[in-house]
This record gives C-alpha cells, structure tokens and sequence, in this order.
C-alpha cells in the first residue's frame, strides 16, 4: 500500500508541477510579459508548495473517499496506525522532499524570492498546513470544508502560539495579516535569528492536530463516531495545553533560547534584549540597568543620546531614559484599523511614522513631536500606496510647508515597481518623474537637497527648484556610480547637516562624488575578492568604509578622506554568511556578535569597549 | 460448540443517536455456516463490519479465536468497497501484496471470467460481487462474512457463488457467516439461524431446531389461547399463524393442523412479529 501511496503521490505531484510550468506561458503571452519566465513562475511556484502542502494533508482519505473503498481499506489486515502509516507516510516524504527541492531553489537563487514570503517561511506554513489538514481530513469529509478549515486552523494556530510565546501575556492581538502573523519568523528567517525559537513557532501550532490523530486515529472506522470524535476531541485538548505550556514555556526560556539584539547608544551605552522577553538590559561603563518594558514586538529601534526609542507590541512607542530607566509612552497607533508601521525617521525633535491608511491606496505620516507627544496625521490618497512599501528618504521645507520624499517599492509586481513622491503635509502628492516617466530601475538617495537615482542605470541628479524637480546631472552610460551611502539609515536624521561627499562604487573600485561639484573620484580598491561587499557609514563628519569577502570571511574598516583609504582595524574570522552572526554600525561603533561572543568597538579607532 | 473462531463480545454500535447494535454477543465456530436475518435497521451488516473490522464497537469487543488473524477474515459487503477506478488486474495486485498472499494468480470460479484490464466500475454488480468473492477466497480465510450480495446476482452467479462458497467451507473449513433475507436459495446452506432485531439478537437457533420450533397452523381453526403465536397473517381468503415454540405434545387435542414450513418462512414469521410487537409498543 505504501508503494502504491506513493506513486499515486508522485504522479499527482508530477502533473501538479507540469501546470505550474505551464502556468506562466500563457500569463507572458496574453497578460503582456512581467519578466522573464523564472520571474513568474516563482510566485506561482511558492504559492503552490502552499496548497499543495494542503492537498497532500487534505487527501489523505480522499481516494478511498472517492472511489468507495474506506470499508475495504479498513479492513485490509493492518492496524488503524499501521495504515496510517501507509496513507500518510508516502505523502510526507513527497511532501518533504516537495518543499526541500523548492526551499533549495531559492535559497540558491535558482529560483529567487518573490516579494510574497520568504522562502524559508513558505516551507514552514507548507508544513503546517500538510498535518493540520492531515489531520482534521479524518473529520471532515467535504473536501473544500476541510481546505478552508485547514487554511483558517494554520492562522488561528501559528497565531495563537506566537500571542503566547513572543508577545507575552496582556499584549494586544498583532495585525492579523500574512506579514504581522509571522513577523518574528519572518524576522528571524531574514535576519539570522537562532533556530530554536524558530522550531518551536513551526512545530507547536501543529501539536494538539497530530497528537489528536495518532491517538484517535485508533479507533476511526467508516462512521467517524462520536466516541472517536470525542478521543480526538480530548487530544486535541490535551495537545493544545501542551502546546500552551511550551510556548509560555518557549517565551520564559527565550532568555536563553532566543538570539540576542543589541544596540549601541550615542553615548556608547550598550542594550540588550532577546526576542519575546520583557526586560531591556542597558550595559554602560561598570554598571548595568535593569529595564521591564513589557513584551517588545520589534528589536530597539534608535536613540538620541538621552532617550532609547522601542516598540511594544500593543503597538506603543515607547521612551526609555537612559539614565534612569524611566519609561514613558510616547504615542499609540491607532487601534482601531490597527495601522501597520511601514517606516519611522527622525528630524529634530520630530519622529515621522508611515502607517498604513484606513484604505489599500491610503497612507499616513504622522509627524510626532518628542517633547510635546503632539502627533499631526498627514493622509495621503494615491493608486501608488497600493500594495506599496513606503519609505521616506528626505524631508524638507518649501514656502513654510513641510514635504517628505518617499519611495515607494511595490510587493510583489515583477518587475518590481517603483515610484518616488513628493508628500506635501496638506495632502499634496507630486510625482517626481525624470523625463516625463518615474524612474523604475534606480534607487533614489536624498542627500543636500539633491536627489540621487543610482543603480544599474546610468546615474542622474534632480535638484529640487520648489515646484518640481529637474536633472541636474545626467551621467554617461558608461559612469556607473552606485551610491553605497547608508542615507536609509533610520538611526540618521533626515536633518543631519549637510555631507560634502557621497560615497559609491565604481566598478571594482570605491569612489566618492563631491556634492557640490558632482565630480567622482577614486578612493581605492572595492575588494580584491569577486564576493567582495562593502557600505559607507559616518561618525560625525568621518565616513568610513566597511568591506569584506564572504569567501575570506573577514571585515576591514577603512577610513576615507583625499588620501584614500586608511586601515582602521581587521575583524579576521567574521563570517555574515552564518546565521548566528550579526555585524551593526551605528552612529558611536559597532556591534559583532557571532556565536555566543558579542564585541563592541568605538569610534574613531575601533577601540574594544568592555561592559560587565 | 467448539472454541469459537471469532466472538462478538457485548457489542454496542451507534450510528449519531440511533443504536445500531446493542451489546450484541455471539460466538461463530470453524467451519460453521451461519445466516443471520432480520428487518432493515436490525443490525446485521453492523456486525458484520465490527467482525470484519471496518467498524470499530463502541463498547465490546472482536475476538480472533486461537490462530486466526486479520488477513483471514474475509468480507464480502453490501457496498462491494474496492477501489473502483482500479482495473481488475492492479487490484488483485494490491490485494495479493496487502493480504500476504502467495499465489500468482487469482482462484477461479467455475463458469466466470473477466477482462482483467477491465476496471472495477465497468463491472455489473453480479460480476463485481464474484470478483470481490474470488479476491477474499485467495486469501484463503478462515472466516467468510457475505454481507447481502447474493440476491444481487442472476440465477446461474449466484449458483456459482454459493458454490464456491460451500467448497470453501468443505476445503478450508471456513466458517461463513452470511446476512441474507432471501433463503428460498440458500436454506440448506445454514447450520445455524441467529435473527436480529433493534440491534440484538433475538434468535439464536441450529437449523434443525428452529424447524422442529415454528410450525403454521392455516385456516381459520380455534387455537387454545395458550398456545405462543409468534405472527398471525390474515387476508379475506386466507389465515395464517405462526406458533413458536412449537411442542409436539400439541398435535393431539389441540385440534388445529401443524404445517412443516422452510427457513425462508420462518425467518418471516419472526421479521413479521418483530413488526407487530414493535407497532404495538
């Protein structure tokens, strides 16, 4: 029966690929063609290890169903755990190797992320959904019934683990959508967090439907009885406690389970907090601050010397004094749409938040005052905020009216659209085009009141003459300067006075480009390595280069002026390929933290700082 | 009886709030032929799922007698359950591997063959209920449940596979337990009659003492008032009644005339009282 399973198993997964192969041809021919074919079908191809997942769990009567053999197949001479060994076992390992053969195409870039969800996470609500639906397959015959009670148990499920492990006890319901449900494994599938946390908000919303199946499965028959239903029912009950120990066990041991953030004040104070704790431990020089903030949603975000800034997780922007470990709320957003938080910069003394609007082509700034708590809500309508990523790069005042440049990155179009706007704050939107047309390719960068569009286009400068914007500077197509200035940085003021050079890369080479004459100089050598990577950080008016080799696995940091580029200090041995490793450089230093070791070092010379 | 071969012990079935059986018991031997009857809902092909293990009891329980396993409990259902999209020859496959079954090829039955390309839900009910029979007879089982298949078959099958039947019985002393409502054909084949009712068993009697135990009495003749009438039927032309249990000593002096009859009338006479006690209650 097993073998058998499992050819039946394959051949449909065979002809399921087939259509999903097929599937982008006509999408190219008649829908016009978004991208190439790779480009579509990876969408289709992640959507598809979803409600496949699915359909393997839900179908694992479903043949017996169909063509009236349950009677037979519960009379064959296996035990009830035996044969659902041989159902269930063949759909496992297709399913396995089904989601192993798509997560290894995009992880190696055979196939490359569409801007759906991680692929990491897509393999991971896949098999969810295999056992959820798996498992309530011997309760509910109605096939369509049993998918959408499966698709709405993985939310209710992976929801209810993540309210009880990571955000705590009292916090409020998170956004209940794709993004805010898995937001801490969408975080720590991206951002290298430790695997344990991960496992346990994988395997857990699955335990009470499995549990419930192996211990009921024992006595399912043709009539799917009320004393069946009930040991299912106790076992689920069971399971679901279970479940609930450990993830409230989960979230008391995330002090040792879950990877550690850290963040370096201006005045070099170092924070520490793990994902799913309450308490924010601040290291300075011989003493140490104990902080109880309550269950935090998001890692710390900024400072601004006096003040660290974080977010709770009932969506509270809140001030730590770092001093005295005062907390002080500082603004909610607004719960009753429960407002997603697309982007947050500093100016002044001012925190502008982008938050998603009551509606799809709807966003808002909120322009909030650190001193006063006064918050100004700035709404603007446009088709561009649909399924938009907004981001602000710049702001600025015209006439004693308050603009933000923001750019706008569409999820999930390919190619990938993009927009750049000038928001006024009464509500104007104005287009920033070049030559008639929005610049789709080349990332914008608002540096001096000049806004740069760099990437794999030849690169142009816009100068703002207050009404609109117009080039300053075309480059030739053969000048390709890609400007690797961290200007996005939430921790930079928009306000921060004005740099005198812009640093990018030239080829292999690192060059800087003066803003006030827009010439392009060399610095130096890129990296000598073809897996050379590197940015430009400032401390103050120095700007350093930080660069290294994935295969050397190392880290330079270099300082630049006319002369070139000076060695400051080698980090041998740092790998940020390995996923317990994190490299920050903030405004004071930097953080390295790569295995259980964490090393901070200050500017200018990179000293070692030690905390207790 | 010698050690059952399989036992029903306490039985109890539910189907939602209806009681399908109701801690039903019963003991089936090697070899023995055994018919169970009864009125639609009596419980019959109920028991025969919980004895096959298609339906698990919820209360009670199957007992495999000494050396008797489940690849060798065969069931023939009403439902014919097979995977019908199969053809003939990927089923016996499957069956042959599933049941541990040696030979290469498929038992005849005498007189019937098919296209083993042919695929399960081409078949007619008579020639799917003989392919389904000669599946379970390579399994060479020890016991053979027969749920009410066989007055689905023409007259010339269901000879065919009363006698493959019987030679199971006489070859492998297997013992068949067989729910029937029709007994004109097989009333010979039976050594033991249980009768089912509201889910219990209200009847549990060999051949030949249930025989000697139900006579008719035809006509309009005055009984005496003691005498036990299991059913009465009567129309403007004719009266019938049914004694049950019949003594021999109520021959003489009664006055009335005891009639003989088969198991077919029999069997009829207590689905029909079932009836008139059930209307009455």
């Amino acid at each position: 029966m097993f073998r058998k399973e499992l050819a039946d198993v394959l051949r449909q997964t065979v002809c399921f690929l087939a259509v999903v192969a097929v599937l982008p041809v006509p999408i190219i021919l008649f829908k016009g063609a978004p991208g190439p074919y790779r480009a579509v079908l990876a969408p289709l191809l992640e959507m598809g290890l979803v409600f496949w997942s699915l359909f393997l769990g839900a179908s694992l009567l479903g043949r017996e169903q169909g063509q009236r053999a349950v009677e037979y197949a519960l009379s064959l001479p296996h035990s009830r755990l035996g044969l659902l060994v041989r159902l269930a076992g063949p759909r496992l390992l297709v399913m396995l190797g089904f989601l192993l053969a798509g997560g290894i195409a995009f992880e190696t870039g055979i196939l490359s992320d569409s801007d759906i969800l991680p692929a990491g996470l897509i393999v991971g609500i896949g098999l969810q959904l295999f056992f959820i639906s798996l498992s309530l397959s011997v309760l509910i015959e109605n096939f369509i019934v049993l998918c959408l009670v499966s698709f709405l148990s993985c939310f209710a499920a992976g929801f209810a683990v993540l309210r009880l492990m990571l955000m705590g006890y009292g916090a409020g319901a998170v956004d209940l959508n794709m993004q805010g449900l898995f937001a801490p494994g969408f975080a720590a599938f991206g951002g290298k967090a430790s695997f344990p946390p991960i496992l346990l908000q994988l395997i857990l919303p699955v335990v009470p439907f499995v549990a419930a199946l192996l211990f009921s499965f024992g006595r399912f028959d043709v009539r799917r009885s009320r004393p069946f239903k009930r040991r299912y029912g106790i076992a689920f009950a069971a399971g679901l406690a279970f479940c609930a120990l450990a993830a409230f066990g989960g979230r008391a041991a995330a002090g040792s389970l879950g990877s550690k953030h850290f963040y370096l004040t201006q005045d070099l104070k170092l924070a520490e907090w793990r994902l799913g704790t309450k308490t924010v431990m601040i290291h300075g020089p011989g003493s140490t601050l104990e902080v109880r903030i309550g269950p935090s949603g998001s890692p710390l975000e900024w400072d601004d010397g006096s003040s660290l800034f974080v977010w709770d997780a009932d969506d509270r922007l809140i001030r730590i004094d770092l001093a005295t470990g005062e907390l002080e709320p500082l603004y909610r957003s607004d719960q009753t749409i429960r407002s997603y938080l697309f982007d947050q910069k500093i100016y002044g003394s001012t925190i502008a938040l982008v938050e998603a609007g009551s509606r799809r082509d709807e966003i808002r700034i909120v322009a909030l005052d650190r001193q006063t708590k006064k918050a100004d809500r700035h709404v603007f309508t446009g088709d561009a905020f649909i399924s938009g990523w907004p981001q602000i790069i710049g702001t600025g005042l015209r006439d004693g009216m308050r603009f933000w440049i923001c750019w706008i990155r569409k999820i999930g179009g390919r190619p990938v659209e993009r927009a750049t706007l000038r928001l006024w704050e009464d509500g104007r939107i104005e287009e920033i085009l070049v030559k008639g047309r929005p610049l789709t390719v080349n990332t914008p960068h608002f540096l001096g009141g000049l806004l740069f569009f760099t990437g794999k286009e030849p690169m142009l400068v816009l100068q703002d003459t207050g009404k609109s914007f117009e080039i300053k500077k075309e480059f030739p197509a053969d000048e390709i300067f890609n400007v690797q200035d961290e200007s996005w940085d939430l921790r930079i003021p928009l306000d921060a006075p004005p740099f005198s050079f812009i640093y990018g890369k030239r080829g292999p080479r690192l060059a800087r480009m003066s803003l006030e004459t827009l010439e392009i100089e060399d610095l130096g050598a890129w990296g000598d390595d073809d897996d050379a990577w590197g940015f430009v950080k400032r401390h103050g008016d120095q700007a350093y280069f930080f660069g290294g080799s994935y295969s050397r696995k190392s880290l330079d940091v270099y300082a630049l002026s006319e002369a070139g580029m000076r060695l400051i200090r080698s980090f041998p041995g740092v790998d940020t390929r390995r996923r317990d490793t994190r490299f920050t450089v903030y405004g004071s230093g930097v953080v390295i933290t790569q295995g259980g070791r964490v090393g901070v070092y200050a500017f200018p010379d990179l000293r070692d700082i030690e905390y207790h | 009886m010698s050690d059952p071969i399989l036992t029903a012990d306490k039985l109890t079935v539910r189907y939602g709030r209806r009681t399908a059986l109701d801690g039903v018991s019963a003991a089936f031997a090697a070899g023995e032929a055994v018919v169970i009857a009864g009125s639609n809902g009596a419980g019959k092909s109920t028991l025969l799922r919980c004895l096959s293990g298609a339906v698990i009891p919820d209360l009670g329980r199957v007992v495999l007698g000494p050396g008797l396993d489940q690849a060798r409990i065969g069931f023939v259902s009403d439902r014919l359950s097979l995977y019908e999209n199969w053809t003939l020859r990927e089923a016996w496959r499957f069956h042959r591997t599933e049941f541990g079954i040696a030979a290469a090829e498929r038992p005849p039955i005498e007189g019937f063959a098919l296209d083993e390309g042919r695929r399960i839900r081409h078949l007619s009910v008579g020639e799917r209920t003989l392919f389904h029979l000669s599946l379970i007879l390579a399994q060479r089982p020890s016991v053979l449940l027969i749920d009410e298949v066989v007055h689905g078959l023409d007259p010339f099958l269901r000879e065919r596979f009363l006698e493959t039947a019987i030679g199971a019985m006489d070859e492998l002393k297997t013992a068949v337990v067989m729910v029937n409502h029709v007994l004109s054909d097989t009333a010979e084949i039976p050594e033991r009659v249980l009768i089912m009712d509201g889910g219990r068993i209200i009847l549990d009697e060999r051949r030949e003492d249930l025989m000697a135990k139900v006579k008719k009495v035809a006509g309009d003749a005055s009984l005496p008032p003691s005498l036990p009438v299991l059913f009465e039927t009567a129309s403007e032309y004719r009266r019938d009644r049914y004694i049950y249990p019949f003594r021999e000593e109520w021959r003489t002096g009664s006055g009335a005339a005891f009639a003989d009859i088969g198991l077919d009338e029999i069997v009829k006479a207590f689905i029909g009282g079932a009836y008139v006690q059930k209307r009455a209650r």
